[in-house]
């Protein structure tokens, strides 16, 4: 019989608590925006919504486009596009709404939950990726060619998203 | 911390709590069995209760306590004034005992030193012996083999010249025994202005515990003898304070030895009454009280209550609020249906009632939150005791209004702008007994603390009969800081209402209580986050009065639902005066000028689509909402008017804490979401603008 424990043990690792590991793959969610492939961390992802209706927030930084009500609690809602000064998004049928850390991010589409296996991490570039680097937390090899996995600290960074527009 | 250990500690918060309103109702001359048998329970609960965690020095100490209590309760001991002091303190052991428990910490020795002090006092009642003064210094001594000392020292001003460091004292102290107490004596530090820092103002009163005499003790400052002045004496002979405050000469010293429990305060019971005779009367007038057997206003009654969560209160909210906006969806899916088929009207009808059920339930659920503002009143009763005691008046303290219900988040937040207003009443209002009879005053000062419920919000009031505001020291101070224009005339309400402007005190003096010019700016801005609003007014030397408005809750707000291009705002009832159409002959004269001429009287116009940025209007007409806030009026011109709304407030997230004029949203039947209106801080931000 085997121990359910060391069954856990194996399903987590314990030297890194914040990650979710399976042998040495993680798990991400890969999305389009803008017509490129990006992902995230999916321990960092609470839910994928539907892209809904939002009200609109004055005086806040461009890509802050609002509020939006999810299930009765308020939940701001960024553009991840216009974020990365990629203009902004087009919404469509298969627009949908990423929920990080209590903050609704809109995106063009859900690609695929998968698993990369550690040795296709890559160390970011410092420069020669369309997006800002520090926007970037590693490189993936994912059907061949690298993506960004993105790092949420930078994206959801309060002290930035929270300025008030220079009017 | 562990869950129980977390229901003990709010337990024996409690029942401290507890302990201590009787025991100050006791002090005001209210002895009674009721009292007497809750301090007992009390002492009990906290006792049985830190049994089960094996807490041994609380059960030790509380079992003591218990002792005497049950003696008391049966009658073999008579309750004295002194006694109640010594509860009071045991009160406050009792609590670091807890603490210390509960964090797994050792007492530090001078709480020990108190600790065993304490208990031996509440043995030498418990035995029957007599005066406690005497009792004191035997105790010590049989407590203590070596030989408590007193220790008392000032520098003189060019104390640092010498090269010495106050530290080394101590050190050296240490070496020869202990100082198991150190009281700086700070109340000779100047202003910052004034100070000059390299004279020390500090002084020091120590008890030192040591195998020493007198003369071995004066040795240690052999080097600097000329440059301190000292006073040292063994504690355990009478009437040994006696020569220090004699020596030292200083009005405040008396307090602090009793502050920082050197002494009890019945340790100077003769000169209290030499200095203040009229305090006398008051004791007999208290004792009369007391006599009068049945006391009509008890404070606590028995309620059965339940400790719940606040979290689990505000989730079925959350929940609450979802439930109705799901049965309003119903509601309307129900009436579309009839109209083609008018079987539905029976459907209609039983989703009707389930919308006026549901709100019976979330009233309910509201009420919840609602706690009795009593519990939270009563606490003041003791500061305002020690406040008054410590700077040498004689205030009667009245509470009405306890079973006043208020939000429970409003209660704990509405609690330090209390104090501190009650404070500043005490400190600047009420004067001194002496300056209030030579005013033909009673020598007694009275505060009122009044809550009560007054149309749909709560009114505080805080009353002293004390020398009231003097306007002309307030204007010509805000006049000097430059927070008032020399040839601007205010109204009386206007000139008192500078006292919540920062930087504003006329206090001659900074004391440790109040004076410093913050404060009551800070005391105003909080009482106007919980969306509250304060007035004060006053009479010279009759007294002032503070009159704080409240909402009855935090979470819900009447407001008016608007809506500006595509988005719907919501405006806060209590802000709106009125709503006026703009037509278009009033729009032609405006030109390009943002104001209207409102019944003869100019009304600046806030364009609200303009300055939130918002799409073209869909309507044609256009309305104003004219807005105030004190004393300013504002136009907000907005494009559709949706009526009145009764709403719960939410917050927008931490990514919209800078923004200003919205205070938060609210989720409307339909799903949407409505943006609330913060219009003070609008006013203020369109002022500062020019606007």
């Amino acid at each position: 019989m085997i121990d359910d424990e060391t069954l856990l043990e194996e399903f987590y690792n314990e030297d890194d608590d914040d990650i979710f590991v399976i042998g040495d793959a993680q798990q991400y969610l890969f999305f389009k925006a803008g017509g490129d492939i990006y992902a995230f961390d999916v321990e960092h992802v609470n839910e994928m919504i539907e892209y809904q209706p939002l009200t609109k927030v004055p005086m806040m930084q461009p890509y802050v486009k609002g509020v939006t009500n999810i299930r009765g609690s308020i939940v701001t809602v960024i553009d991840l596009l216009e974020r990365f000064h990629f203009g902004s998004a087009t919404i469509g049928p298969k627009t949908s709404l990423i929920i990080i850390k209590n903050i609704a991010l809109v995106i063009d589409e859900v690609h695929d939950v998968n698993s990369i296996v550690n040795d296709d991490i890559k160390e970011s570039l410092d420069f020669g990726f369309k997006i800002e680097q520090r926007f970037i937390r590693s490189m993936a090899k994912y059907n061949d060619s690298y993506i960004a996995i993105l790092n949420c600290e930078e994206i959801f960074n309060l002290a930035e998203i929270s300025q008030l527009k220079e009017s | 911390m562990e869950e129980e250990l977390e229901i003990f500690l709010e337990d024996c918060d409690d029942q401290l709590q507890f302990m201590e309103n009787a025991l100050v109702e006791m002090q005001n001359g209210m002895i009674d069995e009721e009292a007497i048998g809750a301090i007992f329970r009390a002492v009990h609960t906290i006792k049985g209760s830190a049994g089960m965690f094996g807490f041994d020095d609380v059960v030790a100490f509380a079992h003591t306590g218990e002792n005497l209590f049950d003696m008391i309760r049966q009658g073999s001991v008579a309750v004295n004034k002194d006694m109640i002091g010594l509860f009071l303190l045991c009160r406050d052991h009792m609590e670091k005992l807890i603490q210390a428990a509960v964090t797994e910490t050792e007492l530090d020795d001078a709480q020990k030193v108190v600790g065993s002090n304490l208990k031996a006092q509440l043995v030498a009642y418990i035995e029957g012996k007599p005066a406690p003064k005497e009792e004191v210094v035997e105790l010590s001594n049989s407590v203590e083999k070596e030989e408590s000392w007193h220790i008392s020292i000032r520098f003189k001003k060019d104390f640092f010249t010498t090269g010495m460091s106050i530290n080394s004292i101590f050190n050296f102290l240490n070496k020869m025994g202990k100082i198991i107490k150190n009281h700086p004596i700070t109340y000779n530090i100047p202003l910052l202005e004034d100070l000059n820092p390299t004279h020390p103002y500090i002084g020091y009163e120590l008890l030192f515990l040591g195998d020493t005499n007198e003369e071995a003790l004066h040795e240690v400052f052999e080097f600097i003898k000329d440059d301190v002045s000292l006073v040292i004496f063994q504690i355990d002979t009478e009437n040994a304070y006696d020569a220090l405050l004699e020596e030292r000469q200083e009005e405040k010293l008396k307090s602090e030895l009793i502050e920082a429990s050197f002494v009890e305060a019945s340790y100077f019971p003769q000169e209290r009454e030499e200095i203040t005779p009229v305090t006398v009367e008051v004791i007999q007038e208290k004792e009369v009280e007391s006599k009068r057997e049945e006391k009509p206003e008890k404070q606590k009654k028995a309620t059965t209550s339940l400790r719940v969560d606040s979290n689990k209160i505000d989730l079925l909210i959350n929940y609450m609020s979802e439930i109705v906006i799901a049965n309003s969806k119903i509601l309307s899916l129900v009436d579309n249906e009839k109209d083609d088929n008018n079987e539905g009207s029976e459907l209609l009808e039983a989703a009707h009632s389930m919308k006026e059920l549901l709100e019976y339930v979330r009233d309910g659920i509201m009420d919840i939150r609602m706690i009795q503002v009593g519990d939270s009143f009563n606490k003041f009763r003791r500061i305002v005791n020690d406040t008054s005691k410590k700077i040498g008046k004689d205030v009667e303290f009245v509470i009405t209004g306890g079973d006043t219900e208020l939000d429970k988040t409003v209660v704990e937040r509405i609690s330090d702008p209390l104090v501190h207003m009650l404070r500043n009443s005490i400190d600047h209002g009420v004067e001194l007994p002496e300056e209030r009879v030579a005013k033909g005053k009673s020598a007694r000062g009275r505060v009122d603390l009044r809550a009560y419920p007054d149309s749909g919000s709560i009114v505080i009031e805080i009353e002293d009969d004390g020398k009231g505001l003097d306007k002309e020291r307030i204007l010509s101070k805000a006049i000097e800081n430059g927070q008032v224009n020399p040839s601007a005339k205010l109204t009386d309400e206007e000139i008192y209402k500078l006292i919540f402007e920062a930087g504003l005190s006329t206090a001659e003096k900074v004391s440790d209580i109040s004076g410093r010019g913050v404060g009551m700016d800070v005391v105003r801005r909080n009482i106007e986050d919980l969306r509250g609003t304060i007035d004060i007014a006053s009479t010279l030397g009759k007294g002032s009065k503070i009159t704080i408005r409240l909402p009855l809750t935090l979470a819900i707000i009447d407001g008016f639902l608007v809506q500006v291009g595509t988005t719907k705002y919501i405006i806060p009832l209590e802000n709106i005066k009125e709503c006026v159409e703009l037509s278009e002959e009033e729009e032609a004269n405006m030109g390009s000028n943002e104001f209207i001429n409102l019944r003869g009287e100019m009304l600046p116009l806030l364009n609200v689509r303009k300055i939130l940025h918002e799409e073209e209007s869909v309507s044609r007409r256009k309305n104003i909402v004219i807005v105030y806030f004190g004393n300013k009026y504002v136009g907000l011109l907005v494009d559709e008017l949706l009526g009145e709304y009764q709403t719960v407030i939410k917050s927008l997230g931490e990514v919209f804490q800078y923004l200003p004029g919205i205070s938060g949203g609210s989720i409307l039947g339909s799903g949407e979401i409505a943006l609330i209106f913060d219009i003070p801080r609008l006013i203020e931000l369109k002022s500062r603008e020019g606007l």
